[in-house]
């Protein structure tokens, strides 16, 4: 039951997103001009560390701008609509599968253009996926929570970013420190305690969007 | 009013004032085990780590309250919650400059790539952040869930930063580490009969600003 | 500690610090139990007359 009603609500916002391409557009043009800001910003002064940090840092810039909207993309009473139909866990899920699936998209875009624009500095390819995404797992499932409580508040972009920023630490530096395993060389076994932790966040923060997302949801 | 006492609970905040009175007096002269980098600064663990003592209380008291709000939505509770995070943010700025002003002594600079120091920056960051969330939400019953969802939300978040941060810390962050017997103190049997009744009255402190805020801030709202 | 060292002075500084905030707390806590007894009386004192009234 909850499974069709996740399917159900994600083909809904897939087709949404294809009808309103401009929105799309944004976020992919946001990404393609900070990408290439930084690297003239940069010029050629990219050692392995500016590399992770800078992409990471870039890709949670673009997870916060693509994921914001989220709740305040329709109209209320089309909310009220959902409400009626369809359960605040499925609502939820679904929003985080979709935004894991943008953030992958993005993610995979901003590596390309990374690689394209500052060279490759990635020496274990698997792990680098890897952490992309779980990254991208970690990124939407907390950026849709903290979506969800800003779009409850007015003035929501700039709460969507003060609110966000802290709490996604923890994930943001575990990413950082696989993904510069991932550049420094290419053995596994140091990665598996910091794959363990981010595995165990996103699983937290699943457990967590699935009991407290029913209180945002209802008035 | 059969109640004859002038003040509620007036043991514990009693109880406070002596443990902390006790503290402050006894701690300057007791034997304190002698490391080059601290000196006689060591004491300071009696006070400045009382800070985050009495925040840590007051964000878990805040925590659930948040908690126990979603599970009634009794406005008392949200007061409750969101006094005890004020208070927790006011120990929590003054840990961090107590904090500064030590460190400076001890590794040379305000601030340095340490893992406590990031965890309660962090943890500022978060409660300022709940703060700024209720100014801009102006329906009360609103304000409350969506600030009670937040609080939870963001204080397991952060539990798990401040768990996590020493592990990824490793050796790459912080060079000064073994220079710094300060956090990784073994606190010896003498030193411990100090530190310990400092804690407590800290906290009871922390409780006692709290209890004062809740009732003013209910004497405000009159029915 | 030597007793020349002066260090009792900082010790006898702090504790009338730590003294005068606790009082200062204590006045506060004995204003704000007044008013609430006061309250108190004035909603019973209502509550009085509406059921006479």
């Amino acid at each position: 039951m909850l499974f069709r009603e996740v399917k159900a609500l994600i083909g809904k916002d897939i087709r949404l997103e294809l009808k309103q391409k401009y929105v799309l557009n944004g976020i992919l043009l946001y990404l393609l001009s900070t990408v290439f800001v930084t690297y003239l910003a940069f010029e050629e002064v990219i050692t392995p560390e500016t590399w992770n940090s800078l992409f990471w840092i870039i890709l949670l810039f673009v997870g916060v701008n693509g994921i914001s909207k989220s709740f305040v993309q329709e109209s209320p009473a089309r909310y009220i609509y959902y409400y009626t139909i369809a359960s605040p866990q499925a609502v939820v899920l679904s929003k985080i599968l979709y935004n894991l699936l943008l953030m992958a998209i993005l993610s995979l875009l901003s590596f390309g253009m990374f690689l394209l624009l500052m060279g490759n500095q990635v020496v274990n390819l698997e792990l680098f996926i890897l952490a992309l995404f779980l990254g991208s797992f970690g990124l939407s499932s907390i950026l849709t929570m903290v979506a969800a409580i800003a779009s409850r508040a007015s003035n929501n972009f700039s709460l969507m970013a003060v609110l966000s920023f802290p709490i996604i630490l923890p994930l943001l530096l575990t990413l950082m420190k696989i993904s510069r395993m991932a550049l420094s060389g290419p053995e596994w076994p140091g990665a598996t305690g910091p794959l363990v932790i981010l595995v165990t966040i996103n699983l937290a923060v699943i457990i967590l969007a699935y009991l407290l997302f029913p209180y945002l949801w209802r008035d | 009013m059969t109640d004859s006492s002038l003040i509620k609970g007036l043991w514990w905040k009693l109880l406070a004032l002596l443990l902390l009175l006790y503290a402050v007096i006894y701690g300057f002269f007791i034997e304190v085990p002698y490391f080059e980098v601290t000196k006689e600064s060591i004491r300071n663990v009696f006070y400045h780590v009382g800070m985050w003592f009495g925040m840590s209380a007051m964000l878990i008291t805040s925590f659930i309250f948040s908690i126990r709000y979603l599970r009634g939505f009794r406005e008392k509770e949200d007061i409750v919650a969101v006094e005890a995070a004020n208070v927790g943010i006011f120990f929590g700025i003054l840990g961090l400059i107590t904090g500064m002003i030590w460190a400076k002594s001890t590794w040379g600079a305000f601030w340095v790539r340490d893992p406590k120091l990031d965890g309660a920056a962090v943890g500022m960051f978060i409660y300022l952040a709940y703060m700024v969330l209720r100014g801009s939400i102006n329906d009360i019953h609103k304000r409350a869930k969506v600030s009670a969802v937040f609080n939870i939300f963001a204080f397991i978040l952060w539990i798990v930063f401040v768990m996590v941060l020493p592990r990824l810390a490793g050796s790459t962050i912080h060079p000064g580490q073994d220079g710094a017997p300060v956090m990784a103190l073994n606190l010896s049997g003498s030193t411990r009969i100090v530190f310990y009744p400092a804690m407590i009255g800290w906290i009871l402190l922390g409780f006692w600003i709290m209890n004062l805020r809740i009732r003013i801030k209910r004497l405000g709202i009159r029915d | 500690m030597t007793p020349d060292s002066k260090l009792y002075i900082v010790v006898a500084v702090l504790a009338v610090i730590l003294i005068g905030l606790f009082a200062y707390l204590f006045v506060m806590d004995r204003k704000v139990s007044r008013i609430e007894r006061e309250l108190l009386q004035e909603k019973e004192s209502k509550n009085k007359l509406k059921q006479e009234g």
